[in-house]
């Protein structure tokens, strides 16, 4: 059984593996349009995670059916096996077991004990657990599918474009680079190394003790551990057991009593190694009446200090009392690049469902969608921002919306593009060429994608373009933003030419729209359109 | 500014910086050069492959084009636009132009394009270039970066010496450009020397440079066109070059060897004199074909 339980963790591993992968556009080459490359959804791991989901769920205060079923099964599955999601399926666990091989030598010279501390980690969930419920959830940062993900976007995969990027260079090995799982050009992304660090990090728990992130801190392993107290199946020791501990000493999660009998259900993650031990042949892992579990033995006062850490966070971070200051139902806290992808919820709704699992910015094909830092305060930390002078928002693009796993983005059509304001360009008059020398310069009107740039000259009159003899000749027009046109994509801002790490023209998030629902943002472009020559109509 | 002047190469924009490494290689002359100078021959038909084939005929073929070339076809396909909203090449008359090479004995065929939407596979698939170029068995290059280009001279700039052009052009024995008819908001009309802006890498530089006309022309005194098919079938007039906006079907297909010429033909579709389009007379002023409309033969097939 130990060989089958390594064989599935391989497998669930290569299927993350693959999913992540094929978190990737798939481009219909009859029409265009794009889809999700993946064979199953990509987010299937994020979706079938049930700390990610019911977080998500509590902080946004909203019942979502379909976030909910998906995280059916593995409940099931620890009703009956206890945390076998731990040892068979997650793939931050497999990841572990394998360092954890890797840093034996260390390990072993350092001590002779392993050291965890079990009980930490239900303090954590109940950090995260309390900092959902005040609305600014803290899921994000110790959740071990999304911090895998995102670690794997963020820290991982712009290294892997560049290096395979530069190997495709080598005559007959043109074929290794494939433009659909990797963006347009070279993948970057801010604060990627912090993210790779993180997971280091963990992986390198090795050092105190097998499994130590299992053991110690992981808030799923706790939630699962809690569900778990009474499964169907658990190891059994039977009657020939005589106390060699022998199972005890070997056991990674520490699950097993010091006389090698009783099993702490909670910890036990169901990968056989006992049973394939034991001399004696004594241990099942088997169905029947409940046997009195292992003690949790919870500290209540540290207990309420969890508590107490995510409810700081929860009602600091959150929005919860800067939402008291807002008018006209628009958040007033958030910050002036903070744009969010198109179909996203309203900020609020936004960071409380976002969990940061990196998909968005994995697919978005232009490498525009970043992890934000500052942009959005403490409580926004690694959500997407739209970095249009990194990359635009793709006109014909949806996909971000399609892996979100937890509908922070909603899905949305290319059609329905056309009125979901995520910002607005703002010109800079001191360093657009046209208003501060008077040169012809019109990147910003020939690139944009819904015609939002028109043209007035000097009296205030609109203009069609300002051209005259040759382009030599100073500009006759200045370029404004239509806002009812302006969505704020940033492709103006991408594709201008003048300034170095600022254009002449950026999206700002004054022009967000996202407290309006998709309607409401339709009806306020109808009510302030103007229509103009040669520009195409309201649709 | 940072990217400005004539000193192009050092302003890549994203991930790669810096112009491609390198020495630039002297530029090859025109196979047709001195052939059909200010002779543009203008195929019209409701269907456009029907246009070309005729315009190809009164201008001789590709007999030019020897066994076992190398050919590069250069069609404008920049924009995330279908072939009805008139922003890119048709792609059926890029369909036909292959076909029509690997008849004239052509070996390799290339499409290049350097789109300005992105993701460039997008762009092409929206376009219908993608699906042609793949149906008619051409290699297909897009999403160039920057190792795809490689520096050039430009003896002959009055502001422009040196840039860079795409290494499958710089290495083809056949280059063909492919463009668009349409409105530019810039320059007016984007014809056949402005659509050589996608075989440069670093296009912010001449936006940002002194005089993008003057770039247009310079950059086209160092790219050898062995001939120029240009699509008229349907245009753009308005909201160029992206759109969308309103077009109109002239139904033309404008074949010639003269860059200049074939440019200064088509200003006539959006009812424009030549010396409207800066370029145009630029070009002319450097030799590099006919700009003038009462010079210009035109022949009608």
């Amino acid at each position: 059984m130990k060989t089958v339980r390594r064989v599935s963790q391989l497998l669930f591993l290569l299927l993350f593996l693959v999913l992540f992968f094929q978190t990737a556009r798939q481009i219909d080459w009859a029409d265009g349009r794009m889809s999700v490359g993946a064979f199953l959804p990509a987010d299937f791991f994020l979706r079938i995670d049930p700390l990610l989901g019911w977080t998500a769920l509590a902080a946004s205060r909203t019942f979502l059916v379909s976030v909910a079923l998906w995280t059916v099964p593995v409940l099931l599955l620890t009703l009956l096996f206890g945390r076998a999601f731990c040892g068979w399926i997650c793939p931050l666990g497999t990841l572990i077991d394998g360092a954890d091989k890797g840093v034996r030598p260390i390990r072993e010279r350092r001590t002779n004990r392993e050291r965890s501390w079990p009980r930490l980690k239900y303090y954590v969930l109940a950090a995260v657990a309390a900092s959902a419920l005040l609305g600014s959830q803290l899921v994000w940062l110790l959740d071990p599918i999304a911090l895998t993900f995102r670690s794997l976007t963020l820290g991982f995969f712009a290294p892997l474009d560049r290096a395979v990027h530069a190997l495709s260079a080598v005559p007959g090995l043109g074929w290794m680079e494939s433009p659909a799982v990797f963006p347009d050009q070279r993948a970057a992304y801010g604060s990627g190394f912090a993210a790779l660090l993180m997971l280091a990090a963990i992986l390198a728990g090795g050092v105190l003790s097998r499994r130590f992130w299992c053991r110690s801190l992981c808030p799923l392993g706790a939630l699962l551990g809690v569900v778990a107290r009474v499964p169907l199946f658990r190891r059994r020791v039977g009657t020939g057991c005589n106390e060699c501990t022998l199972c005890q000493r070997d056991c990674k999660m520490d699950a097993i009593g010091a006389k090698g009998k009783r099993t702490s259900t909670a910890e036990c993650i169901f990968c056989y190694s006992c049973d394939e031990l034991c001399p004696q042949g004594a241990i099942r892992m088997a169905p029947g009446k409940p046997e009195k579990s292992l003690p949790l033995d919870l500290n209540r006062r540290r207990l309420v200090t969890g508590i107490g850490v995510g409810a700081v966070w929860g009602l600091g971070a959150s929005s919860a009392l800067a939402r008291r200051s807002t008018r006209d139902g628009e958040s007033r806290i958030t910050g002036k690049w903070l744009i969010r992808p198109p179909g996203s919820a309203a900020e609020e709704l936004f960071t409380e469902r976002c969990v940061r699992c990196g998909a968005c910015m994995k697919i978005c094909p232009t490498n525009g969608l970043q992890p934000a830092l500052s942009e959005g305060g403490l409580g926004a930390i690694w959500t997407p921002v739209l970095m249009p002078r990194v990359g635009e928002c793709s006109q014909n693009c949806n996909l971000c919306g399609e892996v979100c796993p937890t509908d922070a983005i909603e899905s949305f059509t290319i059609p329905e593009k056309e009125h979901l304001f995520i910002g607005r360009a703002v010109i800079n008059r001191s360093s657009c060429v046209v208003w501060e020398s008077h040169k012809q310069c019109l990147v910003c009107d020939e690139v944009c994608s819904y015609s939002a740039i028109y043209w007035l000259d000097e009296s205030g009159a609109e203009i069609g373009h300002p051209t005259g003899e040759g382009d030599a000749e100073p500009s006759q027009g200045f370029p404004y933003v239509d806002p009812a046109r302006c969505v704020g994509c940033g492709i103006c801002e991408y594709n201008c030419p003048a300034g170095g790490p600022d254009a002449a023209i950026r999206v700002t998030r004054d022009g967000d729209k996202r407290h309006l629902s998709r309607e409401e943002q339709r009806a306020w472009q109808a009510a302030n359109w103007t229509e103009r020559e040669g520009k195409p109509p309201l649709r | 500014m940072a990217c400005g002047g004539a000193a192009i190469g050092g302003c890549g924009r994203g991930a790669d910086s810096g112009g491609p490494g390198g020495s630039a290689a002297p530029g090859r002359a025109s196979l047709t050069a001195g052939k059909g100078k200010g002779e543009v021959y203008v195929g019209k038909d409701a269907d456009p492959v029907t246009a070309l084939r005729s315009a190809l005929a009164a201008a001789g073929g590709l007999e030019f084009i020897r066994p076992g070339s190398r050919v590069v076809l250069k069609p404008n396909a920049a924009w995330s636009r279908t072939p009805a909203q008139a922003a890119n090449t048709d792609p059926r008359l890029l369909s036909a132009m292959i076909e029509l090479c690997r008849e004239a004995g052509a070996g390799k065929i290339t499409i290049f394009e350097h789109t300005i939407d992105r993701p460039a596979a997008q762009v092409l698939a929206v376009s219908g270039i993608g699906a042609a170029a793949r149906q008619g068995g051409a290699e297909l290059i897009y999403g160039a970066t920057e190792r795809d280009f490689a520096p050039i001279e430009v003896p002959r700039g009055r502001m422009m010496k040196r840039d860079t052009l795409a290494r499958a052009v710089l290495e083809a024995d056949v280059f063909i450009n492919m463009p668009k008819a349409k409105h530019h908001s810039q320059t007016q009309l984007t014809l056949g020397l402005k659509n050589l802006m996608g075989v440069n890498f670093n296009r912010q530089a001449w936006h940002s440079g002194p005089d993008l006309n003057q770039f247009i022309a310079d950059y086209a005194s160092a790219v050898a066109v062995d001939l120029t098919v240009m699509d008229a079938s349907r245009i753009l007039l308005t909201n160029g070059p992206k759109g969308p906006g309103k077009t109109r079907e002239p139904g033309e297909v404008i074949v010639s060897f003269d860059p200049v010429a074939a440019d200064a033909y088509a200003c006539g579709l959006f009812d424009l004199d030549p010396s409207a389009v800066g370029y145009i007379g630029k070009a002319a002023e450097l030799g590099l074909g006919e700009g003038t409309l009462s010079n210009i033969v035109v022949r009608r097939a």
